[in-house]
């Protein structure tokens, strides 16, 4: 049969775990993330008097057991732990031979209903539930394979679980939520598991708290997994076992609860004393203090011409020059490096380089308008104005959230704004003066995700601004969970709120009218005042429902209020982190748009810390590039001694990252001395791939596009930072080694080399300017050795000397950020 | 019984076998069990895609007696009995035993980009998940031999905007983009020829030179798969260039002029050329996008006189050039559009627009049975009165040709699972 090949097969235990595993990997989480605040309140205090009950496979191990138990608490739980309700079981939204349950247990009266039901697919075989005969029910004998099930055998007859799912049949497989004692608080003991020296299997476990003030050890009915089975494996009943030395999490799932537990696997200690590390700041002794835990050394600090060519690339996208080079190399100021920062964060290319982060994390895309182009380009001198001006990032963020296109101006002021940016984007350059640039807010954020789906607005916010991956709720065509679900549709009813005008007639529209720019009437951002929602109230994620009232104030600055409030968990950790993870190409929490409580962050004083300093630093983007940059932390060496070269999320030594496909472009322009061309621009606007607002055209066979795309830079269409790609591929090197484009730029007139040999007759010479040009520093004797004797047995010098910068472009050194 | 013939998840396939009790018989199925085995020869893939959409109404599916909407096209015989095709279709017409027309396709994705993003990988498309095209993930389940890009892309002519991604499989799953036309006299491939004519001992000079000082990073850490995946992409990248034949199969004009003829010379043509040349070096899956087909204006006129006869010429000759080689046999052939085009002739000028709701593509090898008309579709060809198929099976039936499960599950790179074809069955119809 032609489908033998796609039939599920019988689980293996593995196959059960990848299933957990993708679950924790999936957005699932990220749903669970937001879910959890609501679902578990602050521990109420009249708790005190806590009842603690047995465990449930001590009370329902005896086969003559009476008592029946609850289905939320125990039996939907134990559905999970059996692996029934994973996604690739009867999780499925298709169900699985006939009968569905709800995904991870998150809607249990539904499971319930189903498992009462029987269809008439399976009529042949029995009802799911017998309740007068509990052990005749299918869903006893399908697990058991006393009847084949495709699933295999979950569980035995004589089990407590066996026991557990008979007697709540028994008790006549009731569910009504309000009868049901509810989860309040979910925790794993201990906090956190160190291995020291030893290979003893250590347990967690379970712990939960109810309203009805019971205290229960679920630690049987929970799931678990490891976010690093290399690191640490944990068995189904949560006992865990150290691997390679590192530290990962534990996660464990019970109920709709979702909690973890640091493990630490030290590098075995053979008395060696933890290194000198003078403290350049408070970051370093939050780093310092998880490696000595785990007893990895940090590298040395950098030698000057390794850090010079990091901050240059980090900070403003650009290789420092060879003058730039030799200057700072000379330098014999202490305060050198603090210098160099502060200089660069003062640059023009901080702003054109990080405006194009910002315009990779809001989604600056295509969908901005029919010609993206210049409208992409005024959203990104929009960002960059601010990020030149260095305004706090809270009324950043506030430009975006809360942009209006009036902007508590008249119609007639805002339309001769608008007509001035059209008439200079239609102009010479198809580039604006600055006139949008200085406008408070981006209505072009609004305008770009209106044109997509109202979904999108959900998504783009919550990721951009609070480090969330809301997807699940979009793709998946049925909740996981009615608060979720909720939640997800009460926060976007803020954005609903949120209606287009044409300025003109001060007509309202449901959407945006045609597009902005594309006419001669442009739209507006309003919100409007109407009672649009009833069904769905407005409501912040996981806080307050909105109030709002026609004519009263926007909504949107409640919701604005709400993420830069000193207590908010997202806002300030994810924009911290993110700059985090762009300077160290991983981030505390990793992937660094992607904030759950399945993914605790690696260093959480250290995030911690850096989130309150920048709000204390009344949210100073600059201050925060400034504490991350003058720490020792991220000015170690690459080089990587013998205690931490396998580690890669605890900072102790710098990681080789290549270099953005933007930045890359430029080097290679920079270092042969030979600009692209970017099409016509102002004279103040260098021709850079930073600062190229638009996302490179898809299928681009054309020329400028095609390396753009090949070394990943992103359309921004994903709301993912993972859009952005640093993969390794064949077409990079074949583009290195071998493209016209390259290749031509070597030996171009007007080039670097052609001007080198003409002024300098003296081959070393040459090879020294070359080297501090692409590599900023000085050949070794070696290096300029080799590179000498290939000049002389070339053909002529001028093809010699080719080969040399050839090499320059193609050694690892150049492409990756030292 | 439409359903048995369609797709058979195993619980029809349970209902069809409590039928088989009461007297009635599968042979489809059991004809199924033995094409199978031949299937997994399914080594090669050629996909042709036809963006803008080219209208079935004047091609595969041409419909007399629709009055107004039958359009200018007269009809001629085919090598299947009964079954005639467009007038400007000879070559194809003399071929149709060697290949699948199956005109019973429907969807509802009726834009350029929606619809060529389904067509292209199978999907319908998520604003959340970008979805690999079918050579990135051919490529990633059957390995080219040494030096060999396993996916290529060609430009087959005509304006063409349709957008190629490996998606969540990542940039290391793209395509070998072979830039330039292969009709042209000095035909030469973006990366893999300079312009300037780097010889062979030049690149080895360079490669030599480059593994002596590329030096600086040798204590660095292993682990870090950003920094060994560039070595490993460096040392393919100068296989691929130093490959003699990789360089042989990009040299088109070893082929002797009467075949290049045979083909049409032109861009399409000679890029079906390309491919069978491709293939028989070892890559896997060769992607030739054919443009111009978005015929809101001029339907007639264009099909007629620009569309239609290099496309009629290359596609016919690269089935029968397949097919005499013995390559059909491992190779599927596949050629689609995003869509069909409508009934109606616009005012516009005798155009035709989108028609998602039915459209025709053909299939050839792996086993694919030849002189088989798959589906028909009602009197003006709106839409199909057979059961009707999605482009999630006619993927999945591309895929199980190849010997691939359409169903196997990838994941993400923020790790959600995703199954090559999400909701897809392999058409049992085409082996049988």
């Amino acid at each position: 049969m032609i489908e033998s090949n796609m039939v599920t097969k019988p689980l293996s235990l593995a196959s059960r775990l990848s299933c957990t595993r993708s679950f924790r990997e999936g957005c699932v989480r990220a749903c669970i993330a937001f879910l959890l605040p609501i679902l578990l309140l602050p521990p109420d205090r009249s708790l005190a008097a806590e009842t603690a009950i047995a465990v449930a496979s001590d009370r329902w191990r005896d086969a003559k057991v009476t008592e029946t138990p609850e289905f939320r608490r125990h039996v939907v739980p134990l559905f999970s732990k059996l692996g029934c309700n994973m996604r690739n079981c009867h999780g499925s939204f298709q169900g699985q031979s006939g009968f569905r349950l709800s995904l991870f247990g998150f809607e249990p009266d539904l499971d319930q209903k189903e498992l009462l039901e029987t269809d008439e697919l399976s009529s042949g075989e029995g009802p799911r539930i017998n309740l007068k005969s509990p052990v005749d029910s299918l869903f006893l004998r399908k697990p058991t394979s006393t009847d084949d099930h495709e699933g295999g055998q979950r569980m035995k007859t004589d089990s407590w679980q066996y026991n557990v799912l008979r007697q709540w049949v028994a008790g006549g497989g009731q569910f009504e939520s309000a009868r049901e004692s509810k989860l309040v608080r979910f925790e794993l003991q201990p906090s956190e598991l160190v291995f020291a020296q030893s290979d003893k299997p250590q347990a967690v476990r379970a712990m939960a708290w109810f309203d009805d003030g019971t205290v229960e050890d679920v630690t049987c009915l929970t799931t678990f997994s490891s976010n690093d089975d290399g690191i640490a494996a944990v068995s189904v009943d949560g006992e865990v076992k150290a691997g390679l030395t590192g530290d990962t999490a534990i996660i464990a799932q019970y109920s709709g609860g979702v909690a973890s537990v640091q493990v630490l696997v030290p590098v075995p200690g053979d008395g060696e004393i933890f290194p000198p590390f003078p403290l350049h700041n408070r970051v370093d002794e939050f780093v310092a203090g998880k490696l000595r835990k785990l007893n990895i050394h940090p590298s040395n600090l950098s030698d000057d011409d390794d850090f010079l060519r990091r901050a240059y690339v980090d900070v403003i996208g650009t290789l420092p020059t060879a003058d730039e080079t030799r200057h700072f190399l000379r330098d014999r100021d202490p305060e050198k490096r603090a210098r160099l920062i502060d200089e660069l964060l003062d640059r023009p290319e901080y702003a054109m380089y990080w405006g194009m982060k910002f315009s990779d994390w809001t989604g600056n895309s295509k969908y901005i308008s029919r010609n993206p182009q210049q409208w992409n380009w005024v959203w990104q001198q929009w960002i960059e104005d601010k990020l030149t001006h260095n305004m706090p990032y809270d009324e950043f963020v506030y430009g975006f959230v809360c942009a209006t296109s009036l902007e508590g101006r008249s119609r007639e002021e805002f339309l001769a704004e608008a007509r001035q940016v059209k008439h200079n984007i239609s102009g010479r350059y198809n580039y604006d003066d600055g006139t949008y640039a200085k406008r408070r807010t981006l209505d072009l954020y609004w305008i770009n995700v209106e044109r997509r789906s109202p979904d999108t607005l959900v998504l783009q916010t919550a990721n951009s601004f609070l480090g969330l991956r809301l997807e699940c709720a979009q793709c998946h065509n049925h909740p996981f969970d009615r608060w979720t679900q909720k939640d997800f549709e009460g926060f976007k009813s803020i954005f609903m709120l949120t209606r287009f005008c044409d300025p003109k007639t001060g007509k309202e529209e449901k959407s945006l009218p045609r597009g902005y720019g594309d006419e001669d009437v442009q739209a507006g951002v309003l919100w409007r005042y109407a009672s649009i929602i009833k069904n769905t109230p407005p409501k912040i994620l996981g806080g307050d429902v909105l109030t709002y009232e026609e004519g009263g104030p926007d909504p949107r600055v409640a919701l604005w209020e709400w993420m830069r409030a000193p207590e908010n968990p997202y806002f300030a950790p994810s924009i911290v982190n993110r700059i985090w993870a762009a300077y160290f190409g991983v981030g505390i929490v990793d992937p660094p748009d992607d904030f759950n409580l399945g993914n605790p962050p690696s260093n959480p004083q250290l995030l911690d810390w850096l989130a309150s300093d920048f709000r204390e630093h009344g949210f100073d983007l600059k201050h925060l590039h400034r504490t991350i940059l003058n720490s020792r932390t991220y000015q170690l060496s690459w080089r990587p001694n013998d205690s931490n070269r396998i580690d890669n999320r605890n900072f102790s030594h710098a990681r080789l990252r290549r270099m953005p496909a933007e930045v890359l472009m430029d080097a290679i322009s920079q270092v042969t001395g030979v600009a692209a061309d970017y099409g016509r621009l102002p004279a103040d606007r260098p021709q850079r791939a930073i600062g190229q607002a638009s996302p490179p055209v898809r299928y681009s066979l054309n020329r400028s596009g095609y390396p753009m795309e090949i070394f990943g830079r992103p359309a921004r269409e994903k709301t993912c930072d993972c859009e952005r790609s640093n993969e390794p591929s064949v077409a990079q090197a074949l583009y290195l080694v071998n493209d016209a484009e390259v290749i031509s730029k070597l030996s171009d007139p007007k080039g670097r080399l052609t001007k080198l040999l003409q002024s300098t007759a003296d081959d070393g010479k040459v090879i020294e300017e070359l080297y501090l040009a692409a590599l900023s520093r000085i050949p070794t004797d070696d290096e300029r050795q080799i590179q000498m004797e290939h000049v002389a047995q070339a053909q002529s010098r001028e093809s010699g000397m080719r080969d040399v910068l050839w090499s320059l472009l193609n050694v690892r050194e150049f492409l990756f950020i030292r | 019984m439409a359903r048995s013939a369609r797709s058979v998840t195993r619980r029809s396939a349970m209902q069809i076998g409590a039928l088989r009790g009461l007297g009635l018989s599968l042979p489809g199925m059991l004809r199924l069990d033995a094409a199978e085995d031949s299937l997994t020869k399914g080594r090669n893939a050629i996909f042709i895609f036809l963006t803008g959409g080219q209208s079935h109404i004047d091609t595969w599916d041409l419909k007399p007696d629709a009055g107004e909407m039958k359009g200018e096209f007269g009809s001629i015989e085919t090598t299947v009995p009964g079954y005639r095709v467009c007038e400007h279709m000879p070559f194809l017409a003399k071929q149709v035993d060697k290949f699948t027309v199956l005109r019973s396709v429907s969807h509802s994705q009726g834009a350029h980009s929606p619809g060529q993003r389904y067509l292209q990988t199978g999907n319908r498309k998520i604003p959340s998940l970008e979805y690999p095209d079918y050579g990135a993930v051919v490529a990633r389940e059957h390995q080219a031999p040494k030096g060999i890009p396993p996916y290529a892309l060609l430009p087959g002519g005509g304006s063409n905007s349709a957008p190629y991604s490996s998606g969540y499989l990542g940039v290391a799953h793209g395509p070998f983009t072979a830039l330039g036309d292969p009709n042209n006299k000095d035909y030469s491939v973006r990366a893999l020829t300079t312009p300037e004519g780097s010889t062979l001992e030049e690149l080895e000079s360079r490669r030599r030179l480059l593994s002596r000082v590329d030096t600086a990073f040798a204590g660095a850490d292993v682990r870090n798969a950003e920094l060994t995946g560039m070595d490993r992409s460096y040392e393919q990248a100068f296989e691929i260039l130093q490959s003699t034949s990789v360089r042989k199969a990009f040299q088109i004009d070893a082929e002797p002029a009467e075949l290049r003829e045979k083909y049409g010379r032109n861009t399409f043509g000679q890029s079906c050329l390309l491919a069978r040349r491709l293939v028989e070096a070892g890559t896997r899956c060769v992607s030739i996008y054919n443009g111009g087909w978005d015929t809101h204006q001029n339907n007639f006129s264009d099909l007629k006189n620009t569309l239609l006869p290099p496309w009629d010429q290359g596609l016919a000759a690269l089935i029968a050039d397949l097919h005499d080689r013995g390559l059909l046999e491992n190779t599927i052939v596949w050629c689609t559009g995003e869509f069909g085009r409508t009934p109606k002739i616009n005012d516009m000028g005798a155009g035709r627009d989108h028609w998602a709701r039915a459209m025709s593509m053909v299939y050839a090898g792996c086993g694919i049975r030849g002189g088989n008309i798959i589906g028909e579709t009602d009197r003006t060809a709106s839409e199909p009165t057979t059961d009707p198929y999605s482009p999630d099976d006619a993927a999945a039936s591309f895929y199980h040709a190849l010997g691939i499960d359409p169903h196997r599950e990838y994941h993400t790179r923020d790790g959600r699972p995703v199954m090559i074809v999400q909701n897809g069955t392999p058409i049992s119809e085409l082996w049988s």
